[in-house]
């Protein structure tokens, strides 16, 4: 309960940073989607079925942040959340091509699905890729960010 | 043996009853959200609010960054640009001048004529603080709400004219659509030709203009206005400018493929003005 709490928290900040970045930067695709690689984490962290509702929350708060399709998100980041779970079912994420490769897959099947459900699917070109190739590198990154997170609050709990 | 077996068979009714409920749940959510009930809309203002505030303050790092890269950008062209600007100077003294004598010529006719006086309308400033998550939907977040008297459907103004409207406004920030958005839809006339269609978003600040006709005369650099039709936007507010005209797809086409780019950089906005809703409702009142 309170790690989904957590959850959900992280992915409000991770949203309004990401807003915040897309406002400044000239390119889209350059701009810093966190999303993708919590959902990623969030899978590697959390298990089914207790690991599933953070997920949909932290959807239906995205949903606020897009003028997109109503209910979109949820159902995109769920599908995203459930691949992720079966990688990690068959796979170790341990190093970090492997983290960033479970953040290729995670963040190619929310954007296709995102793509897809909003009828924007011809978009999905060399922009399209370009973001899912940005995100899945960062990805690493990201994990390191949200593990530095959960270990202050075990520190925390522990003093 | 059998016992493995009834292990596999329990673990797979599990993962099955999970998959339910996950659709379960999923379809409900959809439902709550789509259906935009009374729940739905206060919940999201408050996400609108709050996350304008936490965009406000992680936006200025990068507002920084890109404030050096705009003047760096705009140091490498300034010997030209001051030329042609020069030039454009001259150009629209010359159509001033033209303007002035039209508009002394354009009060005298309404006194005339008795009409209303011209709206007064003082528009807000508001600062761009956040975009749309999603890359390819073009909406922004701007630090203006419902207390600065910006309520859904007001108009967003920059440079020389409309760029998108008000489609969710929270206490403090408002969550505002773009005319380049897929989502959008503007009623709008070539202004050379009075030749009308619909403006719609095809995403990275791009438009383009639906149901123009076959044998309709649109050029490339024609200017597009709003048209007031919709009911929304005023008309005569400046859009873009013509930069591609096709003839569509299919042979049989009744319709020109028109597209257009905005007057303003859309994907490069960050102050706009915010003119209050229904002016377009008032400018088709006979």
């Amino acid at each position: 309960m309170r790690e989904g709490l957590r959850h959900i928290g992280l992915g409000f900040l991770v949203l309004c940073f990401t807003s915040a970045s897309a406002a400044a930067v000239p390119w889209r695709p350059l701009a810093l989607d966190g999303l993708t690689p919590l959902v990623a984490w969030m899978a590697v962290r959390t298990r089914l079925p207790e690991g599933i509702l953070p997920v949909i929350v932290v959807g239906m708060v995205a949903d606020a942040f897009s003028v997109g399709g109503a209910g979109l998100y949820p159902f995109a980041l769920t599908m995203g959340y459930l691949l992720g779970r079966y990688i990690l079912t068959n796979m170790a994420c341990l190093f970090w091509w492997q983290k960033a490769l479970l953040v290729f897959f995670t963040a190619g099947v929310v954007k296709l699905l995102l793509f897809l459900f909003s009828g924007s699917l011809e978009l999905l070109d060399l922009e399209g890729v370009v973001d899912l190739v940005v995100t899945s590198l960062l990805g690493p990154l990201w994990f390191r960010l949200f593990e530095w997170t959960a270990l202050r609050e075990v520190t925390g709990e522990e003093s | 043996m059998t016992v493995q077996r009834k292990g596999k068979r329990s673990l797979r009714s599990r993962a099955s009853w999970i998959l339910l409920f996950i659709l379960l749940l999923i379809f409900l959510v959809i439902g709550v959200r789509t259906s935009g009930g009374w729940l739905v809309a206060p919940l999201v203002r408050l996400v609108t609010d709050v996350g304008g505030a936490m965009e406000d303050v992680m936006g200025v790092p990068f507002q920084g960054v890109r404030s050096i890269y705009r003047r760096y950008i705009d140091l490498r062209h300034v010997a030209e640009e001051n030329l042609r600007l020069r030039l454009e100077v001259e150009s629209l003294k010359a159509e001033l001048a033209r303007f002035r004598e039209a508009k002394i010529e354009n009060i005298r006719l309404k006194k005339l004529l008795r009409l209303e006086e011209e709206r007064h309308i003082s528009p807000l400033v508001a600062h761009v603080v956040g975009a749309d998550v999603t890359p390819w939907l073009d909406s922004i977040v701007i630090d203006k709400g419902r207390r600065a008297g910006v309520t859904e459907g007001a108009i967003l103004l920059a440079g020389a004219g409309v760029v998108g409207q008000v489609v969710e406004s929270g206490l403090f920030y408002s969550r505002a659509m773009l005319v380049s958005d897929r989502n959008s839809a503007v009623a709008v006339l070539v202004q050379r030709s009075r030749a009308r269609g619909i403006l719609r978003g095809e995403g990275r600040g791009l438009c383009r203009l639906d149901y123009v006709a076959a044998e309709a005369d649109v050029k490339v650099g024609d200017v597009v206005i709003t048209s007031g039709l919709d009911g929304v936007f005023p008309k005569g507010l400046l859009i873009g400018t013509v930069v591609a005209v096709e003839k569509s797809d299919s042979g049989s086409s009744l319709f020109k493929r028109v597209e257009v780019r905005p007057d303003t950089d859309l994907t490069r906005l960050e102050e706009v003005l915010v003119e209050p809703p229904g002016i377009g409702a008032e400018e088709k009142r006979p």
